[in-house]
């Protein structure tokens, strides 16, 4: 059973010639984590602005559990729980009342939307702010706010715009495990864009990369990973204060300060090896394999 | 999904706390400055005429319920455009009307202190003798909620919130002078006269 069936969607925005979204086939199953990456500006909100109804393809259809959307406008709102990137939604609004607003709108009866206020404020530790106005919080806070907003009264497909942006480590590993725990307890399907490619990789069930409007890659993050397993990852640090001495041509790109990763033919790994072991500039290297981090890189390198 | 009424309550008690925003553009744009208009207009207007005192009572009144009713619904609607909040309850299980209706009822409730100060500062100021009328139940909740759809329709079809400020004051400025409910008919220049009565062709209510 599929959750979204999205086929040969194209968006074309009015005056704009290159369409934000170019002839998207996709299905989403019931009960998946679907992790949406791309570069800003390849066209990911557009799709699913698309898929809550907010925007109108220019071409294509989306069925929701089968239906069409374009027909039934109601039963979107009733299934879909939607986290907008940005914006000031109800933020002129206590904590308290935005949680209950969107749980008794969301078809909860007073009481129950009174206890689940209660519930979202307790799990995403929202309690100690629940009386101030949103717009006088961090924006940290307000992602929260706005994800529990999604969550309330338990939608049965979460759509998340960035769910993870301006959020401490803390609470972006409160916010995965919140996420994995309505898939694992409810058969919640959830679909978020993401610029983090660590968070994709440890709960997506599938991502899919998006470059210029169209799908490029689909998959398990492991199954993407496995198209590169005839590389290796070489993570190679430079001494501090020493300019980072690069063999001639290596297409090294710097992780961090002083960290520099390189893509490398397995069959080639003895000569980096022993070319790096006498090197003096190398304070440590290490080989492993790539990450969803390099695959993304190397995705997007080709395009450039 | 809830009934009809209570989508409205809801979003009508959501309107409502627009009140910590706009409380002082309440008191500043909806008292203050009908009040001002009041003071001046019977100072220097009416000549000592004590039958144009009607017109300047009257008159203030209406711009209070324009600058609350317009001006408010329509910069509501293009701040929500703005911020998202329509695009947040567009993915809600609601009814578009439900929110439309909500906003205009809130923002009616919230005109009415406006009314009522200047109604009372008014008659302080200007001396004159009320008779309240029951027609006012009807009267004046018609024309709020007329005049706020009116804002909610400029709020929503101007491309920018700037765009829908301009609109909205050209529009009550036109409104308030071409009524005539300020200055009485006879005492329009000629070309006022003309949009005046085009006007009231076009409005017949204006009559």
């Amino acid at each position: 059973m599929y959750a979204y069936e999205i086929e040969n969607l194209t968006k074309r925005y009015k005056g704009q010639s290159i369409p934000a979204n170019r002839e998207i086939t996709l299905q989403i199953a019931k009960g998946e984590i679907f992790v949406l990456l791309g570069p800003n500006g390849a066209g990911k909100t557009t799709l699913i602005k698309q898929m809550v109804n907010l925007l109108v393809p220019t071409m294509g259809t989306i069925k929701l559990f089968g239906k069409p959307l374009d027909y039934t406008p109601m039963y979107v709102a009733q299934k879909v729980g939607y986290m907008p990137q940005s914006g000031q939604a109800l933020n002129d609004l206590t904590v308290n009342e935005a949680l209950y607003f969107a749980a008794h709108l969301r078809g909860l009866s007073r009481s129950d939307a009174l206890r689940e206020r209660q519930r979202l404020g307790h799990v995403f530790g929202l309690e100690r702010v629940g009386s101030s106005v949103i717009s006088r919080l961090s924006g940290g806070q307000k992602r929260l706010i706005l994800l529990a907003m999604a969550m309330a009264a338990s939608p049965e497909v979460l759509i998340l715009d960035e769910p993870t942006n301006d959020l401490d480590p803390q609470h972006r590993h409160l916010v995965w495990r919140l996420i994995e725990e309505v898939n694992r307890s409810l058969h919640t399907t959830v679909i978020f864009v993401s610029h983090n490619l660590v968070e994709a990789e440890r709960i997506a069930h599938r991502v899919a990369i998006m470059r210029d409007g169209e799908l490029v890659m689909i998959g398990r993050p492991s199954a993407l990973k496995r198209r590169m397993q005839q590389q290796l990852r070489l993570e190679v640090a430079f001494s501090p204060g020493l300019p980072p001495k690069l063999p001639i041509n290596s297409p090294f790109r710097e992780s961090a300060k002083g960290r520099w990763v390189l893509l490398i033919d397995k069959s080639e790994a003895s000569k980096y090896v022993n070319s790096l072991t006498t090197d003096p500039y190398v304070e440590s290297f290490t080989l492993g394999t790539p990450t969803l981090e390099d695959l993304y890189l190397d995705v997007m390198a080709e395009h450039i | 999904m809830q009934p009809m009424y209570l989508q409205v309550l809801d979003l009508f008690l959501f309107q409502l706390t627009n009140f910590r925003w706009s409380w002082r553009r309440t008191i500043i744009l909806g008292s203050i400055v009908p009040v001002l208009g009041i003071v001046v207009f019977s100072r220097f207007i009416t000549e000592g005429d004590a039958s144009l005192l009607a017109y300047v009572f009257v008159g203030n009144l209406v711009l209070s319920i324009l600058f609350e009713t317009i001006g408010k619904v329509s910069s509501r609607f293009a701040y929500m455009r703005v911020s998202g909040i329509l695009s947040y309850l567009a993915t809600l299980p609601i009814y578009r009307t439900a929110v439309i209706l909500a906003t205009v009822l809130a923002f009616f409730i919230l005109s009415l202190p406006a009314f009522v100060a200047t109604v009372i500062l008014g008659r302080f100021i200007l001396k004159i003798h009320l008779v309240l009328s029951p027609w006012i139940i009807v009267v004046v909740p018609l024309i709020s909620v007329s005049l706020s759809g009116l804002g909610a329709f400029i709020g929503l079809t101007g491309r920018t919130p700037e765009e829908v400020g301009s609109m909205s004051t050209l529009i009550t400025f036109f409104l308030y002078v071409l009524g005539p409910v300020l200055i009485p008919f006879d005492r329009l220049s000629p070309a006022m006269r003309v949009l005046s009565t085009a006007l009231r062709k076009c409005v017949p209510s204006f009559d």
